[in-house]
């Protein structure tokens, strides 16, 4: 087998996206994926903005600890918004809005490893358009989790609208797939989608995680 | 002391007092979301009941310290003003595994359901979003067999079950609260 391209980079958000997205359990509806999405992608580009007048500040020992406070604050501040402006689908989503901290630490501390081999991917790792890609990318694969698993668990399509009004479409009469509604599905359709990316980068030539 | 040793306090001390700053915002923007919650509740129930709401919970649960009860699913009991029996309500949260519905109920003095309106669920799937599916527990309160055995069928779901035992506990401990609140006889 042979590959084009040099040295093997890996994607650290579809890595973790992939692999260890504990998020994507509660995106069982496209409305929870767009709010946990959003989040995700909230708190690690504000991370971003916040972190680098904090490295002049303070000593790399205190760099992770800080990061984990900043991330904490960022998800509660999120979360406090979602509650106060859905308060339905906060409520629905239970632990997993703060969990959203953890997720956006995970991702922060992946990208900073796989980045760390050479000064020059340590560099590229701190780029904005970096965070940007990995950021949307993160949010991208919880809209589609979401919506996939609403459609075939539960036969819907739920637009979100703040609180009560919502519009859902009817896909299906009976809920097609009621599996994919449970956390199995969800770990069942994480590992297809791995499968596809990594089926498509082959394709591509490109080496694969 | 060292100044090297002077250097580290100081930048513990920093941040800290960064961390105090960002625990400060969380709070102030939590006791937000509380008010934006506790304006959405009383919407709900003045247009249940069309008659206007206290303005100040008559019993508040949570981290405040202040509540005489703890209740997962309930965390203000309203007074609800006006003509007309009296009246108190609350917005109810019932969940399952596959999400939570709110639902805004009032009830008598005596702790009996006198009206009830889903206001939003996470889920279409979820049982508490059925029509009707609150309709057995209308007129019952705490001490009435509705809310102590309500009616099971072989033909029910899991889930099913499991929704209605929870539906039945949250409006009775709401109901019980309500008792005790008007200091009716248990």
């Amino acid at each position: 087998m042979s590959y084009r391209g040099s040295s093997f980079a890996p994607n650290p958000a579809l890595g973790w996206a992939f692999g260890t997205l504990a998020v994507t359990i509660a995106c069982d509806a496209l409305p929870d994926g767009l709010i946990l999405g959003f989040g995700v992608f909230l708190c690690n580009v504000l991370l971003y903005a916040a972190i680098k007048p904090v490295r002049a500040l303070l000593s790399d020992r205190l760099a992770l600890p800080v990061a984990a406070a900043i991330l904490a604050a960022l998800a509660s501040l999120y979360g406090s918004a979602i509650r106060a402006f859905a308060p339905t689908t906060a409520l629905g989503l239970g632990i997993y809005l703060p969990l959203l901290a953890v997720n956006s630490l995970g991702l922060h501390t992946i990208r900073r490893c796989a980045f760390a081999a050479t000064i020059e991917t340590r560099k590229a790792a701190s780029r904005f358009a970096t965070i940007m890609r990995e950021s949307a990318g993160t949010f991208f694969v919880c809209v589609l989790v979401g919506a996939l698993r609403e459609m075939l668990g539960s036969g819907t399509l739920t637009f979100p609208a703040l609180d009560s009004e919502v519009l859902r479409i009817a896909i299906a009469s009976a809920p097609p797939f009621g599996i994919f509604s449970t956390p199995a599905g969800a770990f069942m359709l994480l590992g297809t989608m791995a499968a596809i990316y990594r089926a498509a980068l082959r394709g591509s030539g490109r080496r694969t995680p | 002391m060292s100044p090297g040793r002077k250097e580290i306090i100081a930048e513990n001390l920093a941040t800290a007092a960064a961390i105090g700053i960002l625990a400060l915002a969380v709070a102030i923007a939590g006791s937000a979301a509380d008010a934006r919650e506790s304006a959405g509740e009383r919407a709900a129930l003045a247009a249940l009941t069309r008659r206007s709401v206290a303005l100040e919970p008559a019993e508040l649960s949570g981290p405040s310290g202040a509540a005489r009860f703890h209740e997962a699913a309930f965390q203000r009991v309203y007074r609800i003003e006006g003509k007309g029996p009296r009246l108190y309500g609350s917005v109810i949260t019932l969940d399952s595994i596959r999400g939570a519905s709110r639902i805004a109920v009032a009830l008598t003095a005596r702790g009996e359901l006198n009206s009830v309106d889903l206001l939003a669920s996470s889920s279409s799937l979820l049982p508490f979003a059925r029509d009707g599916w609150f309709k057995e527990f209308l007129g019952t309160g705490w001490n009435d067999r509705a809310l102590a055995y309500s009616a099971v069928s072989p033909l029910m779901t899991a889930e099913e079950v499991s929704c209605r035992a929870k539906t039945r506990d949250a409006l009775a401990r709401l109901s019980a609260t309500i008792a005790s609140l008007e200091k009716v006889p248990r």
